[in-house]
């Protein structure tokens, strides 16, 4: 078949579909008597308390920064960890921005890849885990200082030695895996193994699709 | 807020131009109860964007947007989330089905196939193409370039020769 055939038969198709949709006024009313709001609005009030979460933790390590800001061991873990929770903060912010910006009337490549972007948050956390992990003492050495004041550190000068190298030899495979972590690696094997073992297939299959309509933009797919 | 007029001129808008939401429902969608949902959630959808309608569009072109962006939404939903309609008693919107079994032919069916056999952008495309969209509204629709979209139209139309040309090999397109 021809392509102008097929055009004559959508034509024929779209001439014949009368009266076959019909709409509920009282309905459409009920919309606007309750002043619907967006199916997204649930998932962007858990974006909003996820950052009221982070801001909680930051001002709650910025005061203990302040209180032990002569220890440097105490005083870089909070500053690690405030980074840490800066970055999760903007990673929910950047969400919610997103959400702000959903209009279904703008273009279809725009709205497309800002709906999938909302789906793979839980991918923002796995890469954040990655940058997380060399700086896993942080968090017992200013919990244990906060909740009893004891100074973990005082187990010893080996042990805290060990502790460091293990972190500084952990920091530039951590940070390169989180940096290769992200949708336009997607088509790696590894990243898409990885990615999908740790957040879930609909993640990556999310990710290929942002990764496609970025191609498509682009006049490369 | 809208309005009531603000209705009528919503409902007489979509009744002029509710050939279009048929269309993507049948081509997003391959069961019938996913045709009324999808339907609605497009009416839904509309609706709650009509306020800010710029009438420096017409109103089919301004449709489409809406209704295709829905309606990938929706065909990339994950089944249980699919099913969360605003009015679980009542129906916002209904189809009379049996319209477009009198509709559908063979060589429709042949279209058809194709059509939901392609991707989700080349799907939108190709249906702005069939009712005769110019490139430049279809690109604006899509948001990539004239170029862009005579390039897609160009491998669309291509596939549509190998698929036709030996109908025993089926296209999956890119997804």
């Amino acid at each position: 078949m021809e392509l102008n055939e097929f055009k004559n038969i959508w034509q024929q198709y779209d001439n014949k579909l009368e009266s076959s949709l019909k709409l509920n006024q009282r309905c459409l009313e009920m919309i606007q008597a309750q002043k619907t709001r967006s199916k997204l609005a649930p998932l962007m009030r858990i974006r909003v308390f996820e950052m009221i979460a982070h801001a909680v933790a930051i001002w709650w390590l910025a005061g203990f920064l302040l209180r032990y800001y002569a220890e440097w061991k105490f005083a870089l873990s909070a500053v690690v960890l405030i980074g840490f929770f800066i970055l999760s903060f903007i990673t929910c912010l950047k969400q919610v921005i997103i959400f702000r910006r959903i209009d279904y009337s703008d273009d279809i490549i725009t709205i497309q890849s800002a709906m999938v972007m909302l789906q793979t948050h839980n991918a923002d956390y796995v890469r954040l885990g990655f940058l997380w992990i060399p700086t896993y003492m942080a968090y017992p050495l200013i919990f244990f200082k906060a909740v009893g004041g004891i100074d973990i550190s005082q187990v010893g000068a080996d042990w805290w030695m060990a502790q460091l190298i293990f972190s500084g030899l952990l920091l530039f495979p951590c940070l390169w895996i989180y940096r290769q972590l992200n949708y336009r690696n997607i088509h790696k094997p590894w990243v898409n193994k990885w990615l999908q073992a740790l957040s879930g297939k609909h993640i990556t299959n999310a990710m290929r699709f942002v990764r496609e309509m970025e191609s498509i933009k682009q006049g490369m797919a | 807020m809208q309005t009531k007029p603000a209705t009528t001129a919503f409902l007489e808008l979509i009744q002029q131009n509710k050939r279009i939401i048929f269309k993507i429902c049948h081509a997003y969608c391959k069961d019938r109860r996913e045709h009324e949902d999808l339907a609605q959630e497009i009416v839904y959808e509309t609706w709650r964007s009509f306020g800010s309608y710029d009438k420096g569009y017409r109103f089919s072109t301004w449709l489409y947007r809406i209704a295709l962006n829905v309606a990938i939404s929706y065909y990339r939903k994950e089944e249980k989330y699919k099913h969360i309609i605003p009015f679980p008693e009542e129906h916002l919107v209904e189809f009379a089905e049996e319209k477009e079994g009198q509709a559908a032919s063979e060589r429709f069916s042949l279209l058809r196939d194709f059509i939901q056999s392609l991707n989700e952008i080349d799907r939108s495309i190709m249906m702005l193409y069939l009712d005769e969209y110019a490139y430049r509204e279809i690109a604006v629709i899509i948001g990539i370039s004239e170029t862009n979209v005579a390039t897609r139209i160009g491998r669309i139309k291509e596939k549509m020769r190998t698929r036709f040309s030996n109908p025993s090999k089926p296209d999956h397109g890119t997804e």
